[in-house]
């Protein structure tokens, strides 16, 4: 089987080609990234930017996989979770291909290929999951045909809340310079700790006010030192949060996965937990750790394999499909 | 000045748990049988950040836990604290977490249910939000078929619904993450106990509203979005 993914969630438009003949393998993965020259993400740019792209990204895609439109078997979508007008483009373009070739659609949830594709190349049998992006900050893990979430943020992601902060005091864009982000850049010339506030809720964690009060904080203290306290404090959140949940369900793998697992100052904390907990801890290699069209296309594999699929009249996008919505019948 | 009645003989026996934020101890206090629970300074935590999460929480502990027990709360009493060592001692429970009883022991998940909820209600009612209030951290004692709340490590003082709210959203939270089977009988007990004390319904209006601030709720938006 064959199955083409489209990704469009987000900032990205992807295409990535997977097959399982003779074993799962990834022919290609293309994409382009939405980057504003300032400010945020405005949806409407985002979707102007996807169409333009899309074409190309597709046929990229396909001429890169060395396969042709007719020896795809389904076309796999990201429906979810994500910005309508982007979600809008991905989803249009796999209906149009759909029925020009006549072709199966495949519905798949945004987060839950991040983690399907993070299990694949990092071979994790049952962990403890991470997913950390720009519009995610969830801990999950695999009970009885569907992930739960044991976690999450109640307002702006880990992801959403450093892009933010770097922006706003002016080190972005760009946000990542040789796979260093900004924050990481600004923080490692500080530190001296700056009280910030912290906020964990059982398992779940709030950075909005966090935010706000980083902001405030440039005003009085030195940005270096600000950066490197609003660090340490985002990611000391989380990891209290996880081991909360390490507690809770005794797993004994730890899986990184989504934008935010290329961060190479998380790594070095984990790690350290890790130790602590005696536990391993698997991160997403990098080209597979942001949004790519290959990861939809590999969970749409694994749907496709079990007949999980749409029709094209109920191909909505839904732009609120939580990860534990989704019935994960492949496992 | 050595026949100063010195510090009260500590004698560790066992380690019992790593808790996600401290390790628990199994001992004797000055003869009584003990729970050491000595908070651990996290490797990966930037230092000044460690020592103010570390001694803040064991001295709020132990005090909540000490307004806990004056509000006829089945909790652990206090035996000693050392906000230095980051270390509180306190009463054993005899008895296993709910969590590990729950579906595998053969009661009364109503009463379970009432029980939990009268403790949560006279908490509130005492003016403190635990803030971790799991299955992990309700002990069923089985001598004195009772059920105790332990770990106040996050709890704090409280009058605002928000935090009760939180309280018992995380209860659910723990309830549909483990024991998502069971979760309904727990929950109609819990309103039974938690009524008894406070007004379950202004806080579940709460609940609602917390559940409803998550990420990619559907409910949040009724409106189909789009095609």
């Amino acid at each position: 089987m064959i199955v083409l993914g489209i990704e469009s969630t987000a900032h990205t438009f992807g295409a990535g080609i997977v097959t399982d003949s003779p074993t799962i393998r990834i022919l290609s993965n293309e994409r382009d990234i939405f980057i504003p020259k300032q400010g945020g993400m405005k949806p409407s740019d985002l979707g102007r930017h996807h169409s333009d792209v899309a074409p190309e990204i597709i046929k990229k895609a396909l001429d890169k996989a060395q396969v042709s439109i007719d020896e795809i078997d389904a076309i796999a979508v990201s429906l979810g979770p994500g910005i309508g007008p982007a979600l809008r483009v991905g989803a249009t373009v796999a209906r149009a291909l759909a029925l020009k070739f006549n072709k199966k659609i495949v519905p798949v949830n945004h987060g839950i290929a991040h983690i399907e594709i993070g299990r694949l190349m990092t071979t994790s049998y049952d962990p403890l999951i991470l997913y950390l992006s720009g519009g995610n900050t969830i801990i999950t893990t695999f009970v009885d045909g569907k992930y739960r979430v044991f976690g999450e943020t109640l307002d702006v992601a880990l992801g959403n809340l450093l892009d933010t902060f770097v922006r706003e005091v002016g080190l972005a864009p760009p946000y990542v310079i040789n796979g260093v982000h900004q924050i990481d850049i600004c923080a490692d010339k500080g530190g001296k700790f700056v009280d910030l506030p912290y906020i964990v809720k059982g398992q779940d964690m709030s950075y909005s006010g966090l935010l706000t009060a980083a902001l405030r904080a440039t005003k009085k203290y030195k940005l270096e030192d600000v950066c490197y306290s609003l660090r340490e404090v985002a990611f000391d959140m989380l990891l209290e949060a996880t081991e909360r949940a390490l507690a809770l369900t005794g797993k004994r793998e730890i899986l990184v996965v989504g934008g935010v697992a290329a961060s190479l100052s998380l790594k070095t904390k984990l790690y350290d937990l890790a130790k602590d907990w005696n536990v391993e801890v698997k991160i997403v290699p990098p080209e597979y750790a942001g949004d790519n069209g290959a990861m939809i296309a590999y969970a749409g594999l694994l749907e496709a394999k079990y007949g999980v699929f749409i029709p094209i009249e109920k191909s909505f996008v839904k732009p609120r499909w939580r990860i534990d919505q989704v019935d994960v019948v492949w496992r | 000045m050595e026949n100063r009645p010195s510090r009260c003989s500590m004698e560790i026996i066992r380690e019992l748990k790593r808790g996600a934020e401290s390790i628990i101890y199994e001992g004797y206090f000055a003869g009584i049988h003990a729970v050491f629970k000595k908070r651990i300074s996290k490797s990966y935590r930037d230092k000044e950040l460690d020592h103010k999460i570390n001694s803040y929480r064991t001295k709020l502990e132990a005090r909540l836990i000490y307004l806990a027990l004056k509000n006829d709360i089945n909790v652990p009493a206090i035996l000693m604290v050392d906000p230095y060592e980051y270390l509180i001692v306190m009463e054993y429970i005899e008895g296993k977490p709910v969590k590990d009883i729950i579906g595998k022991q053969d009661i009364d998940l109503k009463r379970i249910g009432e029980k939990i909820g009268e403790i949560a209600g006279k908490l509130h009612k005492a003016g403190v939000s635990h803030g971790d209030f799991t299955t992990n951290n309700l002990i069923f004692s089985e001598l004195e078929s009772d059920i105790f709340i332990i770990d106040f490590g996050l709890a704090k003082r409280s009058n605002d619904v928000e935090d009760f709210a939180t309280d018992i959203h995380v209860f659910l939270r723990s309830l549909e993450s483990i024991h998502y089977n069971f979760k309904d009988e727990i929950v109609k007990g819990f309103e039974i106990g938690y009524s008894k004390f406070m007004n379950f319904n202004e806080v579940m209006k709460k609940v609602r509203e917390i559940r409803m601030r998550g990420r990619y709720v559907e409910e949040r938006r009724v409106k189909r979005s789009n095609i």
